[in-house]
């Protein structure tokens, strides 16, 4: 039974992230968690810009918050954002695949917090960050998702996902949505 | 389901934190655990160690090779001024803090936790533009004694020689760059740093000021848990002077809540907190 949902993206993820959180049941009952590339002097107008078209409340969450069931919790700007069992740890440690928040790190421990009760997304994106986590996703035994190459803005995210990982599905953004609201 | 083979299990890190502890190391086990893993993950690719097994080997009875080890588990700050508005406010705010204060008495600083100098440098050249940093005596601590040696010489660390220059005229610097920090050299100014007393410590407890008017602390306490939280906020109190003033991270809170028994907010958004009057 799936416990958790965890997307990472980058370029062109975006507009595809707004179209997921938009179209969740508002009584989605898993937590979700947002790894997305994003400016790091920037703290102020991402959340505000998902939290207005999300069905399920955004948080930016601070470090040792608890996990709850039903939120969105979005990895701040210039932090990597762990996944414990019980609640969010965020990190500064040097940036990873050149990036902070690094979507191989929430992957890996994500994977390793939920084993096979995850759901891994990798959208659309211009690094390779996030192939090492979902293939994580996949050796715990979670079930993972890509963002078809072909609709992608960016497709090298999600090529080299499908490079390291015979991965579950690869679907469009409304199959993905479709997808996630038949998990509850 | 295959498990990569590196992955380190609970009782390899209780293995771990035994030796460490053995070697007068911190404790690990009241270190964040996913944050804690990677960090070890990391040095065992640097030493190109197959296993847990093999790491732990090495570090038996192996002083030189486990303070080694314990440098790599601490984290580095890789950014000078990381958080610009935090910055932006300390120099408008300390000096008029300073000013409030009724005596003229040096301004003691205590910076535990340090691994970079990233953070001390930043402090003390926002310090020298207030024209604060005259006054003011600084104890700068940290667990590493190969770390607090490099920092008291002034070496920059090359992870935040990328952000020095935006961060720093983010962060309202008046001056240019050139005038603290030698590329050539990789140096800090000396003059900045000169007054600092540097100090290796085991912990917290270790060789801390008395009476403390301010404490930093950022991104510290992301490493730990709510245990050693509670321990350290109780630390801060005890070292900070009457309406002393501690900041931590702008993701991070002292005793791992929201609404601190010790500290009350002056600026929540950038974590800067002053003792409460118990």
């Amino acid at each position: 039974m799936t416990r958790a949902v965890i997307i990472g993206g980058s370029a062109g993820s975006l507009p595809v992230v707004l179209k997921i959180l938009q179209g969740l049941p508002p009584r989605f009952n898993l937590p979700v968690f947002l790894c997305l590339h994003r400016l790091k002097q920037v703290r102020s107008g991402f959340l505000e810009t998902l939290l207005v078209r999300s069905a399920i409340p955004v948080q930016e969450p601070c470090d040792k918050d608890p996990i709850k069931p039903g939120i969105a919790y979005l990895a701040p700007a210039n932090y990597h954002m762990y996944i414990a069992p019980d609640y969010i740890n965020l990190s500064t440690e040097p940036v990873v695949n050149h990036s902070r928040p690094a979507i191989d790190l929430s992957f890996f421990s994500a994977a390793e917090t939920y084993e096979k009760d995850l759901v891994g997304i990798i959208l659309s994106g211009a690094n390779k960050d996030g192939a090492a986590g979902l293939k994580r996703v996949a050796d715990y035994g979670g079930i993972t998702v890509v963002q078809s190459p072909s609709e992608s803005e960016v497709s090298v995210m999600p090529e080299s996902a499908l490079k390291l990982t015979e991965v579950n599905h690869i679907l469009s953004p409304n199959q993905i949505v479709e997808f996630l609201n038949r998990l509850t | 389901m295959q498990v990569r083979q590196s992955d380190i299990s609970t009782n390899d890190l209780k293995q771990l934190a035994r030796l460490v502890r053995k070697a007068n190391g911190p404790d690990l086990l009241h270190y964040a655990p996913f944050f804690l893993k990677q960090r070890i993950e990391n040095f065992m690719r640097i030493q190109n160690f197959a296993g847990t097994s093999h790491l732990i080997g090495a570090l038996m009875n192996n002083q030189i090779f486990v303070d080694r080890f314990i440098d790599e588990l601490e984290p580095e700050s890789t950014e000078w001024f990381r958080d610009a508005s935090f910055w932006t406010f300390m120099r408008e705010w300390l000096p008029q803090y300073r000013l409030k204060q009724a005596n003229n008495n040096p301004f003691k600083i205590w910076m535990p936790g340090c691994v970079s100098g990233n953070e001390l440098y930043s402090l003390c050249i926002l310090l020298h533009e207030t024209n604060l940093l005259a006054n003011c005596t600084i104890t700068a601590t940290g667990l590493s004694e190969r770390r607090i040696e490099k920092i008291s010489r002034g070496v920059v660390s090359k992870l935040a020689i990328e952000s020095i220059e935006h961060n720093y005229i983010q962060s309202g610097g008046i001056r240019s760059l050139p005038d603290y920090y030698d590329s050539d050299t990789g140096l800090i100014s000396s003059h900045l740093i000169e007054n600092i007393a540097f100090y290796s410590q085991n912990s917290l407890l270790d060789t801390k000021p008395e009476n403390a008017d301010m404490i930093f602390y950022r991104n510290r306490l992301l490493y730990t848990d709510a245990y050693l939280h509670q321990l350290t906020a109780g630390i801060f109190a005890d070292t900070l002077t009457k309406g002393g003033i501690l900041t931590v991270g702008i993701k991070e809170w002292p005793e791992t809540r929201r609404n601190s028994r010790l500290f009350e907010p002056i600026n929540e958004d950038e974590r800067i907190f002053i003792k409460r009057i118990v």
